[in-house]
C-alpha cells in the first residue's frame, strides 16, 4: 500500500468517526439526555406522603441510567410537578419560584451530586423491574418505578431555607 | 476424494445455512418489539363429537383432559358439541370454512362466550354477578414486581384485584376435533397391506385444533356493565338477566392447526412389541393427550400472548421468577432480549442470548414478594445482565441431528440423532439439577464402502467391496465452557456389520465407544462439532445367509484393519 492510499484510508476513517460522533450527540439531544427533558408519569398515590412515579433516565450503562432516573424523579417533584399518568400525584412542584434552582445553585449541586442527599428521598419499587432501551452504542434509556417521599422532601427544603414552612404562611 | 467433496459440501452448507439464519432472524427482529409483559391466559376446551364409533370414548377423554397450570381453566358446564368433523389436510378453503364459519357458528349457538362470562363474573343461580373470581385471578396473576408496586401504593393489594378485569380479554377457546379415525386393521384393509406388513395395532387419523378468543373489548365491556350487570341491589334485574341470557358474546378466530395423529403399538410377538399390550382405550387416551400437547406447543410457537415472558432477576446463575405456574419444564429453551432503538427512533427487540432451565421452581401460589426463581444456563449469545433484559419462551422439540464424516477408526459417513432425556428425568426433583442439563440419549449410524479381503477367507490375494454399517446408542452430556463453546463426553454400545458384494458370509461385531465432542456455535441452533471416539471391538462372528455363525474369524482387526482405535469426526449439528 503506497502513501497516497494510506492517507486516503485514514481520511475515510477520520470522517467516519466524526459522522458517528455527531450522530450520537444529535440522538442524545433528541432523546432527552438533558436533565430538564426527561419523561415522568404518575403511577398513583403512595403510602404515607409518597408519590409513585415512573421515570426515565439516560446513562452510559443501565446502572448509571437508573441513578439518573432517580435523580430525575426527585428533580421532577421539586421543580416540575407530576402532570401525566394516573391521578394521585402532586401536579404542582414543591418549588414555584422560577429562579429557585439558580438562586440556590450551590445547595442543589450538592443535593443532586452523585451519591448525594437526593437518594434519601427516593426508593425504587417493582422488585428490581426495569424498562430499558439501548438507544445507541454508548447510551441506555431506562425506566423505573420509584416512590418519592414528598412530605420529607418538603421538610428538607424548608430546613434548607428554600421553602417557607407551611405554618408560617398562615 | 470423497472426503474432499464432503468437506467442500459441508463448508458451503454451513455458510449458506448460517447466512440464511442471520439474515432471516435479523429481518424478523428488526420488524418487531417484543413486549416484556405477560399475563396469564384462560382456556376453555371444547371437543367436536363426531359420529365415529370411537366418538363416545373420545368425548369422555376430552371431558377429563387436563389443562396446563399455565392457564386458568374456564369450564363452562360442557366440553363436547356434536359436530361431524371432516377435514381434508390439503384443502385450505375447506379448513378455513370449518374454522371461520361452521365451528364459530356452532360455538355461538352453544353460547360459549356467555359461559365464559358466567365463569369470570361468577354468575349465581339467581342471575347476579360478583367479582370474587376476578379478584382471585388478579392476585394470582400478579408477580413480585406487581406486589411491590401495589404495596407501595395507597390502594395496596386492592389494585391487584382490579387487574383481574384486564384478564377477561385473555380468554381463549381451544376446539379439538378428530377426523378420519380408523383402527390399524381398518387402515391395513383400506391400503390392501400385505399380511407380513400388518405389524401394528392401534388408531390413526387427523386432528384439528381451532383457537378462538373472547372479544371483550371496551364496547363489549361497556354494554355488559350498563345493560347486563346485576347484583343484589339492581332494580331492573329481570330485564338485565333476560338480556344477558339472550346475548351472544363475540368470539374471534385466532389460529387453526391440523395434523395427523396416531396411537399405535407393535403386535404381540413382534420384536419391538411392548411386554404388555395397551388396550384400545389406553391408546386413545395417549392419542388425545399427545394431541393436546402438540397443539399447545404449536400455538405457543405462533401466538405471542401464549409465550411466557419475564425479566431476568439475577445472574450467576441466571434466575427468572417463573416456574410451574407458567408451565416451565426442565431444559426448556428461552430467548433473552434487549430492546434497542435505531438512529431513526424505531424500537426493536434484539436477541442477546439463549438460555435453558436447570431448575423449575414450584411457584403455584400467590406472590409473596419472596417468590423462588427458576435457574437457567446459557447455551448461546453474549453477556446477559439483570438490568432490563427479559426472556421469552421459545420451546424446542428437544432433538438434535448431526451429519458428518469420520476418519481413521470406523471411517465413513456419520449421522446422529440426540434426544434431551434430562427433561423426562427431572420429574419431582427440586432445585438445580446440573447433572441433568443437556443430558442426551443418542443413536448414531455410520456407513462406509471399502475394499477389503474377501469374507469367504480366500486370503490373501482376493479382495472385494464390502458395505460397513454401524449403529450405536449411548449417553452424552454437554458442558458449556463458554457461551458459544461446549464440550460433551459420551459413552455408548453398538454393532457393526460387514456385507461383501460377492462373498456369501457376513461379519458382525459388537463394540464399545467412548470419547468427547467439542462444539462451536454458528448460531444458537447450529454448531460445528468435532469428535474424538475410541472404539473397542468385541469378538466378531462370521454368519451365513441364514444368520448362523459359521466359523471363528479371529479378531475383527484381522478382517478390517483400522476399524478399532481412535476415530476423528467432524460435521454440523442442527438443534430442533
Amino acid at each position: 500500500m503506497n502513501l497516497k492510499n494510506l492517507l486516503s484510508l485514514s481520511l475515510v476513517f477520520l470522517l467516519f468517526a466524526f459522522i458517528t460522533e455527531a450522530q450520537t450527540k444529535k440522538q442524545r439531544a433528541a432523546a432527552g439526555y438533558v436533565i430538564s427533558n426527561y419523561e415522568v408519569e404518575c403511577m398513583g398515590t403512595g403510602m404515607d406522603g409518597t408519590q409513585l412515579i415512573k421515570v426515565w433516565g439516560f446513562g452510559r450503562n443501565p446502572d448509571d441510567a437508573i441513578y439518573m432516573a432517580k435523580k430525575n424523579a426527585v428533580h421532577a417533584v421539586i421543580f416540575k410537578g407530576i402532570l401525566g399518568g394516573k391521578p394521585g400525584c402532586m401536579t404542582r412542584p414543591l418549588v414555584n419560584q422560577p429562579d429557585a434552582e439558580e438562586k440556590h445553585r450551590e445547595y442543589f449541586n450538592s443535593f443532586f451530586s452523585n451519591g448525594g442527599r437526593y437518594l434519601q428521598f427516593v426508593s425504587q419499587t417493582g422488585d428490581g423491574k426495569v424498562d430499558r432501551i439501548k438507544v445507541s452504542n454508548k447510551d441506555y434509556k431506562v425506566g423505573i418505578i420509584v416512590a418519592v417521599m414528598h412530605t420529607q422532601l418538603r421538610t428538607e427544603l424548608e430546613t434548607a431555607g428554600i421553602l417557607k414552612e407551611l405554618s408560617r404562611g398562615f | 476424494m470423497k472426503k474432499i467433496y464432503f468437506c467442500i459440501a459441508l463448508t458451503f452448507g454451513v455458510f449458506y445455512l448460517s447466512a440464511q439464519d442471520i439474515t432471516n432472524s435479523a429481518k424478523k427482529v428488526k420488524n418487531q418489539v417484543i413486549s416484556s409483559e405477560y399475563n396469564r391466559n384462560a382456556l376453555t376446551i371444547i371437543g367436536l363429537k363426531s359420529e365415529s364409533p370411537l366418538a363416545d370414548q373420545l368425548a369422555k377423554m376430552i371431558d377429563t383432559l387436563k389443562i396446563s397450570d399455565k392457564f386458568y381453566t374456564n369450564d363452562i358446564g360442557f366440553r363436547n358439541i356434536p359436530y361431524n368433523t371432516v377435514i381434508n389436510l390439503f384443502d385450505k378453503a375447506q379448513q378455513d370454512r370449518v374454522f371461520k364459519t361452521d365451528v364459530l357458528k356452532l360455538l355461538n349457538e352453544k353460547k360459549v362466550g356467555q359461559g365464559i362470562m358466567t365463569r369470570w363474573f361468577n354468575r349465581q343461580p339467581d342471575g347476579t354477578f360478583n367479582t370474587s373470581v376476578l379478584k382471585e385471578r388478579g392476585i394470582y396473576n400478579s408477580d413480585d414486581s406487581d406486589l411491590s408496586i401495589a404495596t407501595a401504593s395507597k390502594r395496596g393489594e386492592s389494585s391487584l384485584m382490579d387487574a383481574g378485569l384486564g384478564l377477561v380479554d385473555h380468554s381463549y377457546i381451544l376446539v379439538l376435533g378428530f377426523s378420519d379415525l380408523m383402527t390399524m386393521d381398518q387402515y391395513y384393509t383400506k391400503t390392501e397391506a400385505k399380511p407380513e406388513t400388518r405389524t401394528m395395532n392401534g388408531v390413526k387419523g387427523n386432528m384439528i385444533g381451532l383457537l378462538y378468543k373472547l372479544n371483550f373489548n371496551d364496547s363489549v365491556s361497556a354494554v355488559f356493565y350498563q345493560d347486563m350487570w346485576v347484583n343484589k341491589a339492581t332494580a331492573d334485574s329481570k330485564a338485565k338477566i333476560a338480556k344477558f341470557d339472550a346475548t351472544t358474546f363475540p368470539l374471534v378466530p385466532v389460529k387453526n392447526v391440523i395434523m395427523p395423529v396416531q396411537a399405535t403399538q407393535y403386535n404381540a410377538g413382534q420384536s419391538l412389541a411392548p411386554k404388555v399390550q395397551k388396550t384400545q382405550n389406553q391408546l386413545l387416551q395417549d392419542m388425545v393427550n399427545s394431541s393436546m400437547t402438540n397443539v399447545m406447543n404449536q400455538l405457543t410457537y405462533q401466538i405471542s400472548e401464549f409465550k411466557v415472558k419475564a425479566q431476568i432477576y439475577k445472574t450467576n446463575p441466571i434466575a427468572v421468577k417463573i416456574g410451574k405456574k407458567e408451565g416451565l419444564g426442565f431444559d426448556q429453551r428461552y430467548f433473552v432480549f434487549e430492546n434497542r432503538q435505531t438512529p431513526g427512533g424505531q424500537q426493536y427487540s434484539s436477541r442477546r442470548g439463549v438460555i435453558k432451565s436447570m431448575s423449575v421452581a414450584d411457584n403455584r401460589s400467590v406472590a409473596t414478594g419472596e417468590t423462588e426463581p427458576s435457574y437457567f444456563y446459557q447455551v448461546a449469545g453474549g453477556k446477559i445482565d439483570n438490568l432490563g433484559m427479559f426472556v421469552e419462551q421459545r420451546n424446542d422439540v428437544g432433538l438434535n441431528l448431526f451429519l458428518g464424516y469420520q476418519q481413521d477408526a470406523m471411517s465413513g459417513f456419520d449421522a446422529r440423532i440426540e434426544y434431551y432425556m434430562g427433561r423426562l428425568m427431572y420429574g419431582k426433583h427440586k432445585g438445580i439439577a446440573k447433572g441433568l442439563t443437556s443430558l442426551k440419549f443418542y443413536v448414531d449410524g455410520g456407513y462406509n464402502l471399502g475394499n477389503f479381503n474377501n469374507l469367504d477367507g480366500k486370503l490373501p490375494t482376493t479382495s472385494e467391496d464390502i458395505d460397513l454399517i454401524r449403529v450405536s446408542a449411548g449417553i452424552n452430556k454437554d458442558y458449556y465452557l463458554t457461551h458459544f463453546l461446549h464440550f460433551g463426553p459420551f459413552v455408548g454400545f453398538g454393532i457393526e456389520s460387514a456385507t461383501g458384494k460377492t462373498s456369501k458370509y457376513k461379519a458382525e461385531t459388537y463394540f464399545i465407544e467412548g470419547g468427547a465432542r467439542l462444539g462451536i456455535n454458528l448460531s444458537y441452533n447450529i454448531q460445528l462439532i468435532g469428535s474424538a471416539t475410541y472404539y473397542v471391538m468385541m469378538a466378531p462372528q462370521l454368519k451365513d445367509a441364514d444368520g448362523t455363525a459359521v466359523k471363528d474369524p479371529g479378531s475383527y482387526s484381522d478382517l478390517f484393519p483400522d476399524r478399532a482405535g481412535l476415530g476423528i469426526s467432524y460435521g454440523i449439528r442442527f438443534m430442533f
